[in-house]
């Protein structure tokens, strides 16, 4: 005699890429945050990379993972290597180079916009970081400070302004950048639009309890009053 | 299961890391301790609405108001970090991808 047996297993594919999506990218970020070696935090996301690739699972939610790995990478990289601005324009370009690759699976819109805006504000606050750190002698320095505030008003702007929601934070970050720059750059005029931009982005930071930024950004408030009274 | 508790492990570590203020992310985090634009997590991730939305679930130990400081969190972290890792073993995950989560029928004899 034949018995039939129905078997539904409880977690499905789907299931499992969803938890995966939020548990290592948690696990990266909880490994950043008590792991001082920026090299170990770099090696780990290399893993993860790896390792969505060993599973060859294709489509938006796997490419969407896989580039904000990269981003990830890009945030450390950034900050953290300042001593070889060469080699951190290189690992820049090569991972930019790579989440453009992966954009091509992501298929909705909104989210290519973002990775777009990311990227832009990226690449604005890398040059800012060049030129703060001031180790770096660029021929063209004056030309690339007007790129900053070319990348952060005419592209990361124009970006969020296509977007319909959940772009508070983002406008918040580029208007700190904008008042750092303007800092920086001790040209021009503060205007009144960048200081109300920068009053609208700290409370912004607030509401989302990211006080670090908030503080940043009543510093900047401060000094820009200081420097432009 | 095991990734399900895991999973939630992290995300309540983080929970408690941001309430705590004992980490702020920077202008150029991209992390997960962001909660803005590319970096929340969509609405239609089964684990986030089973278990993250509306604070759903929790590990319960982390709401001991003993746990106040960022050595206290980091003790914790450094019990799990081991278990942490182990997700991503891919002998263990590779299995549970390939179940499409369709029904499945066995036929066995007497």
């Amino acid at each position: 005699m034949i018995n039939f047996t129905v078997k539904y297993y409880k977690e499905t594919r789907k299931e499992t890429l969803d938890t995966i999506e939020i548990l290592w990218f948690s696990t990266l970020t909880l490994y950043k945050i008590f792991n001082k070696n920026s090299e170990a935090v770099i090696s780990l996301a290399s893993k993860m990379l790896g390792l969505l690739n060993e599973l060859d699972v294709k489509g938006s939610q796997t490419a969407l993972l896989k580039i904000k790995l990269h981003l990830f990478i890009i945030g450390i990289v950034i900050k953290q290597r300042r001593n070889d601005l060469s080699r951190v324009e290189n690992e820049f370009k090569s991972e930019v180079t790579l989440i453009h690759e992966l954009k091509s699976e992501i298929t909705e819109s909104d989210t290519i916009q973002r990775i777009i805006f990311e990227l832009e504000f990226a690449r604005a606050y890398f040059l800012y970081r060049q030129k703060k750190d001031k180790s770096h002698v660029v021929e063209d320095g004056q030309k690339r400070l007007l790129d900053i505030v070319t990348i952060l008003k005419e592209s990361c702007d124009k970006i969020l302004g296509t977007l319909h929601y959940q772009t508070d934070m983002d406008r918040a970050k580029v208007s700190l950048l904008l008042g750092k720059f303007q800092i920086l750059s001790k040209k021009g005029r503060a205007d009144t639009t960048l200081k109300e931009r920068l009053l609208k982005g700290a409370k912004e930071f607030q509401r989302f309890s990211t006080l670090k930024l908030a503080l940043q950004t009543y510093y900047t408030i401060g000094f820009l009053h200081l420097q432009y009274p | 299961m095991r990734l399900r508790y895991l999973a939630l492990l992290s995300q309540s570590l983080l929970s408690k890391i941001r309430s705590l203020s004992i980490y702020h992310e920077s202008l150029i985090e991209n992390s997960a301790i962001c909660q803005h634009g590319l970096w929340t997590i969509a609405e239609d991730n089964s684990f986030y609405k089973n278990f993250i939305k509306d604070n759903a679930s929790r590990i319960s130990y982390l709401d001991n108001s003993n746990i106040k400081t960022a050595k206290d969190i980091q003790n914790i972290y450094n019990i799990h970090e081991s278990n942490l890792s182990s997700s991503l073993r891919l002998y263990l995950i590779k299995p549970m991808i390939a179940n499409t989560g369709n029904l499945t029928l066995f036929s066995t004899y007497d």
